[in-house]
């Protein structure tokens, strides 16, 4: 006989929280959690990964950046699946994808004619279950619409990410995690511009706790450079 | 082997259809052969017939060599019943067909005129309005489309021409020969009419509800329509096809016409899925006063494609949901506002991806992107003019201005040189290149910048901003 100790009825209720905020629950969504491939941050996440069945929100303070990192985490969520890039401008540039795991030809791109078609494009292809994951460039969002993405998410079973600009009010949002993401100068010894590097704000995370890293992508991985390699210093070694 | 047609040169020398080969051969030593392919024939006779409806409607193929055309009213519109024959002869002359052409009030009329009048002289033969008859009768007795063993019987009777028939009391004919060598006598000499039967064109997919009084409600119009696409959807269904596009008009009181088109990117008879995307095109719907009645139109018929699925793999519900959800986003957002990307053999940035409609099948499937050097994220379909002096040739700007933020550069890759495309401008000029260089500011932003033209110590070089790294 176990007795039912104090951290699992905490747990217990939690699950249930969750479950009914439509949220993917922390012991279910585990199995189906995508790692980001770097332990510090995994390790920090409630479901050691990303759930799939639910928004993130990107909140690119550099729009290189956070389109950067958003792809990453479109790679990382959307399996083998297509992806539907819903936008209101037309400058995302498919070559520039590859670099980040994202190939361009699984990208399907959507311009929308307005916000509210965006919103509806972005529900529409979550519910329809036939997508690896779906990514919207929104500016504003209402609670009710943010609500409405996470229920066609949960519906669908399919990750949405929402990928906004520094400007747009951070107020309330029914997103699992939001990322803050700004540009940071790489650091190589060799002349020109090294692995690119990512200062990355957990800034909002359901059932964890906010956190901070500093990220490197080298195009083949990503990773926390050493604390040593993080701290600013001069962009080549002094020669003694 | 025998020969199956031959052409005037070979008549001329004595070969005849039926004749063996080997007496053909020693008659015209340099006869030329060719297999005779019938049902290849049909199709070309189907194919003729098909472009002769751009002289009328009633168009249809006659037995393995002839076409018969009911020029009835349509003559008038290529200036006369000479001028029409003068163009359809001249066409096919073009096509490298040797016709003959009869025309006569009745197709019997036509037909025999067309194969046994004239006695060789031109290309036609025309019988004046109500001169059939008279046209006719001096024909031989086998104008009259009549079985050979039946001619051959007429002839040896001394019947040789259609005129000694005509003569004849009809009783004891019919029971000589039976109704049939009358019935062709009467077609003939239009004392009966003898409908042709044109080639139809592909079938139409069409339903249609009408209502006795006018209905203003969008929800009973829906419900409506649900019945005429499960209608037209079970016929299609059991054609073995599918349709790409459906139009709807709905004929209001007030005499408007509301027309609805809703697309698939492939051929489908789903009346599910049709009804899905013409209720995205309902909202918003201007009914007026009520709709009378509506007709539904499927357009671009197709046979379905079947689904392939891996052996012992359950019904994915994905690839066949996708093309669904691509449909109802292109029916509320419009075609072109769904693509997918493919390379273009191109260097200029701006030029190597193309955005293709994502309805479409991709037409390289395993796309092939070509490795270039690093490119942005973001890129400006306009490439943004930034305020910048490079202080030595070949090197980025150490600093520069944009969009009214001075940026300091720290690290700098390049430059890429990318010349233009010469053979795309009228007057190509060598100074026509960009050199790129990828530029870290100092807080870390990346981006692209390009000088255009060559480096210019008077600082007057113009320099921009082209994209936007990670």
């Amino acid at each position: 006989m176990v007795s039912v100790t104090r951290p699992t009825v905490l747990e217990l209720l939690r699950e249930r929280i969750l479950r009914l905020e439509g949220l993917p629950p922390l012991l279910a969504g585990r199995e189906q959690a995508a790692p980001l491939g770097v332990p510090e941050v995994d390790a920090a996440l409630p479901w050691r990964g990303l759930p799939r069945g639910a928004v993130h929100e990107v909140v690119a303070l550099d729009r290189g950046a956070g389109t950067g990192f958003a792809a990453l985490l479109l790679a990382r969520l959307a399996g083998a699946g297509p992806i539907l890039w819903c936008s209101r401008r037309g400058d995302l540039h498919a070559p520039g994808l590859a670099a980040f795991e994202v190939a361009p030809e699984r990208v399907i791109a959507l311009a929308a004619p307005s916000p509210e078609a965006l919103l509806w494009a972005m529900e529409e292809g979550l519910r329809s279950g036939a997508l690896g994951a779906v990514l919207g460039e929104v500016s504003a969002l209402s609670l009710t619409a943010a609500r409405r993405l996470q229920l066609a998410a949960a519906g669908g079973a399919t990750p949405a990410i929402l990928l906004r600009s520094a400007g747009a009010e951070a107020g309330a949002s029914v997103a699992v995690t939001r990322w803050q993401v700004a540009a940071r100068p790489s650091a190589t010894s060799e002349p020109g511009v090294g692995p690119v590097r990512f200062q990355v704000t957990l800034a909002r995370c359901r059932g964890g706790a906010p956190n901070a890293w500093l990220m490197e992508w080298d195009d083949a991985t990503l990773r926390c450079p050493v604390a040593a390699d993080a701290a600013d210093r001069p962009a080549r070694p002094e020669a003694a | 082997m025998r020969l199956a047609a031959v052409n005037a040169a070979a008549a001329g020398e004595g070969c005849v259809p039926g004749m063996s080969l080997a007496t053909a051969r020693a008659l015209l030593p340099a006869l030329k052969i060719a297999a005779a392919d019938p049902q290849g024939d049909a199709r070309a006779l189907a194919a003729l017939a098909d472009w002769c409806r751009r002289f009328t409607p009633w168009a249809a193929t006659d037995g393995a060599d002839g076409l018969v055309l009911d020029i009835t009213g349509c003559a008038r519109l290529f200036g006369g019943e000479d001028r029409l024959l003068d163009r359809l002869l001249a066409a096919l002359r073009r096509f490298r067909i040797a016709a003959r052409a009869g025309l006569a009030d009745t197709p019997a009329g036509a037909w025999a005129l067309a194969r046994f009048g004239g006695g060789g002289v031109g290309d036609r033969t025309l019988a004046p309005p109500g001169g059939t008859g008279a046209a006719v009768l001096p024909l031989p007795a086998a104008a009259l489309r009549l079985p050979p063993a039946v001619v051959a019987e007429l002839a040896r009777l001394g019947l040789a021409r259609v005129g000694d028939l005509a003569a004849l009391p009809r009783a004891p004919l019919v029971a000589r020969f039976g109704a049939d060598v009358l019935s062709r006598l009467d077609a003939a000499l239009g004392e009966t009419t003898e409908p042709i039967s044109p080639r139809s064109e592909s079938r139409p997919w069409i339903a249609r509800h009408a209502w006795s009084l006018p209905v203003a409600t969008a929800g009973v119009v829906e419900a409506a329509l649900t019945r005429l696409l499960v209608g037209l959807g079970a016929e299609l269904a059991e054609a073995g096809l599918g349709v790409r596009r459906l139009c709807l008009r709905l004929f209001r009181v007030d005499g408007g016409i509301v027309r609805l088109t809703v697309g698939a990117g492939r051929p489908t008879c789903d009346p599910g899925h049709f009804a899905r995307l013409f209720a995205l095109r309902f909202e918003g719907l201007d009914l007026g006063l009520g709709v009378e009645a509506m007709i539904l139109e499927g357009r671009e018929p197709a046979p379905l494609g079947t689904i392939q699925r891996e052996l012992g793999a359950r019904p994915g519900r994905a690839e066949e949901e996708l093309p669904r959800l691509l449909d109802r986003l292109a029916t509320r957002l419009g075609e072109g506002a769904i693509r997918r990307f493919e390379p273009v053999a191109s260097h200029l940035p701006e030029r190597s991806v193309r955005a293709v409609p994502a309805m479409l099948p991709s037409a390289v499937p395993a796309t092939v992107w070509p490795r270039v050097g690093a490119r942005p994220l973001r890129l400006f379909p306009a490439p943004e003019p930034i305020e910048a002096v490079a202080a030595i040739p070949d090197a980025p700007p150490p600093l520069f201005r944009w969009r009214g933020r001075v940026h300091r550069v720290a690290r700098a890759e390049g430059p890429e040189r990318i010349a233009a495309e010469w053979w795309r401008r009228r007057e190509p000029s060598a100074d026509d290149f960009r050199d790129y260089y990828r530029v870290e500011d100092r807080d870390g932003g990346r981006f692209w910048l390009y000088r255009r033209g060559p480096y210019r110590v008077q600082g007057s070089a113009s320099w921009f901003l082209h994209g936007l790294f990670a």
